[in-house]
């Protein structure tokens, strides 16, 4: 549950008792998902939650959580749809909210909206409401409140302007645009009694609600395997002194048509074939593609598909955020011992340099902490490498050029790098053929 | 000067629904007609009825809410302060009037 993390590393532990909390944003950024996972925890840890909600009827609510896994048909929830009135009406509409308040005695409330609820009251009225009439009930009582405030595309304020001052926590949920995405950014403007180390956080909304980009820590890895694993090329795992790292991150570059998947279906499969868990993601083709080519080379897939997934994610269709939390989830739920990534290139077609380099960072802090030798595909256009930060990040390199000589094509294999290796520095001849890479002396 | 009782109870129904939005006068008025054949004095008539029809209408929030607002105008329109809280016992009152 996303929500450990929050109230571990966003908001050491969690929003203070009897506060109340200004949740904003604007449309679709999951202002009522977001309240809603507050609720649903708060009900697992034994509180009793009255949500009312000024802008759907009950059932289309239930709906909308239910997709997401969530169960709220409990005595220790209570939905209040209400609909929005004019200003002569609102003194008996929030005395009628105080009242169930009263009756119920919620551990949390959270209210969907705020803006709804206040927009035919003047600044002043506003203020005496949440001071006053809401506020002292829930102080009082110490119960959480949780405020929805909806704003509007493009507006910076918030409301009346007076929301903000008089609630004890403000979170922002907001839009950034980042190339071709729309990055969905969690922003702590606001919390008393709490002390926010980082105010900004990444989130994805997903089929499990809303999930935050879990920043991994950024320190250091201290302990390095020093067992490795095959790369299922014999002769290469001779070259580069015994195959690669455990935790290692490979990147193999090369131009099109050198065989880069190629290589990479031989170190899935053959780790695979010995029990290892394996974990091949495509970002270029459909999972029937590559299961097709490893039939060619005489892979039998159905042998190994205990050990092997195969995954196809289409990055034009994903946002940075959400394709690390998709890798992080396959990687927590495989543990797989090789991941590969096929390929980088595709990856970085569709995100910003800066978005890509962050995600780098991240996956390489998460497939060091759990030891996983990971494989980078690179198309180049030339034999170089180019310079994106990668060549840091990457413990081997391994570089795949051709020639076109006559009637032949002469393709070659340099270990460029290879971190705590005695590794091969000659290039090699290779072929690709119908058992996959042959690697020539 | 309104004697009726159940012209009371019709005009505090207008009323608070228009306190609390314009719109919801007709939505209610036509919602009564199609289901129960009847207008706004089903609420002094058969006030469990009414309430029912209205809870199906717009929720059982804000069918009390509309409860509450009626009340209300029937206090404001007889002139009187007790304590009523349920349609039920407006129409009580109003009828010992």
């Amino acid at each position: 549950m996303s929500l450990d993390y929050l109230f571990k590393e966003i908001i050491p532990n969690g929003f203070p008792r009897g506060s109340m909390i200004l949740l904003a944003g604007e449309p679709g950024t999951g202002k009522t998902t977001f309240a809603s996972l507050i609720a649903h925890d708060e009900i697992r840890r034994g509180g009793r939650v009255l949500f009312v909600s000024l802008n759907e009827p009950r059932e289309d609510f239930y709906k909308t959580v239910e997709r997401f896994g969530w169960d709220f048909r409990t005595e220790n929830f209570k939905f209040i749809d209400l609909f929005t009135v004019d200003k002569d009406a609102l003194p008996t509409q929030i005395k009628l909210i105080v009242e169930e308040v009263v009756k119920y005695r919620p551990s949390l409330i959270i209210i969907d909206s705020i803006t709804a609820l206040t927009y035919a009251m003047d600044p002043g009225t506003v203020r005496s409401f949440l001071h006053a009439s809401l506020g002292s009930v829930v102080k009082s009582s110490g119960i959480t409140t949780i405020l929805i405030a909806e704003k509007p595309m493009g507006r910076e304020g918030l409301g009346y302007g007076v929301e903000e001052f008089v609630v004890d926590g403000v979170i922002v949920l907001r839009y950034i645009k980042c190339g071709e995405h729309y990055r969905r950014v969690f922003e702590v403007v606001k919390m008393r009694r709490r002390r926010i180390t980082k105010p900004q956080y990444e989130y994805a909304i997903t089929d499990r609600g809303l999930v935050f980009f879990e920043v991994p820590r950024l320190e250091r890895v201290e302990s390095v395997s020093r067992e490795k694993i095959t790369t299922g090329i014999a002769k290469l795992d001779a070259l580069m002194d015994g195959g690669i790292y455990k935790g290692s991150i490979t990147v193999i570059a090369g131009q099109t048509g050198t065989g880069k998947t190629t290589f990479c279906l031989h170190t899935a499969y053959s780790n695979a074939l010995k029990g290892n868990k394996a974990v091949f993601v495509t970002f270029e083709e459909s999972v029937g593609s590559i299961l097709r080519m490893m039939e060619c080379y005489g892979m039998n897939y159905d042998s190994v598909k205990e050990n092997l997934k195969v995954v196809s994610i289409v990055p034009e269709s994903e946002s940075p955020v959400s394709i690390f939390v998709k890798l992080k989830d396959i990687v927590e739920r495989e543990r797989p011992t090789v991941l590969i990534l096929d390929s980088y290139t595709a990856l970085k077609e569709n995100m910003n340099s800066v978005e890509l380099s962050k995600m780098m960072r991240y996956l390489q802090l998460l497939v060091k902490v759990n030891q996983i030798a990971t494989i980078l595909t690179m198309n180049v256009e030339s034999d170089k490498i180019p310079s994106i930060g990668l060549s840091t990040l990457a413990d081997n390199i391994v570089c795949l050029t051709y020639d076109l000589k006559e009637d032949e094509v002469c393709r070659k294999i340099l270990i460029l790098k290879s971190r705590a290796s005695n590794h091969s520095r000659k290039i090699h001849r290779y072929d690709i053929t119908s058992e996959g890479v042959v690697i020539r002396d | 000067m309104i004697s009726n009782p159940e012209e009371v109870m019709i005009r505090a129904v207008r009323n608070a629904t228009r306190r609390a939005n314009p719109a919801l006068e007709k939505i209610l008025e036509t919602h009564l007609e199609i289901h129960a054949n009847a207008k706004f004095e089903l609420a002094f008539r058969d006030p469990k009825k009414f309430k029912e029809l209205v809870n199906k209408l717009f929720g059982e929030y804000s069918g009390r809410l509309l409860e509450m607002l009626i009340v209300e105008e029937v206090k404001k329109l007889v002139g009187i302060d007790e304590n009523v809280d349920s349609l039920e016992d407006a129409v009580e009152i109003l009828k010992l009037l």
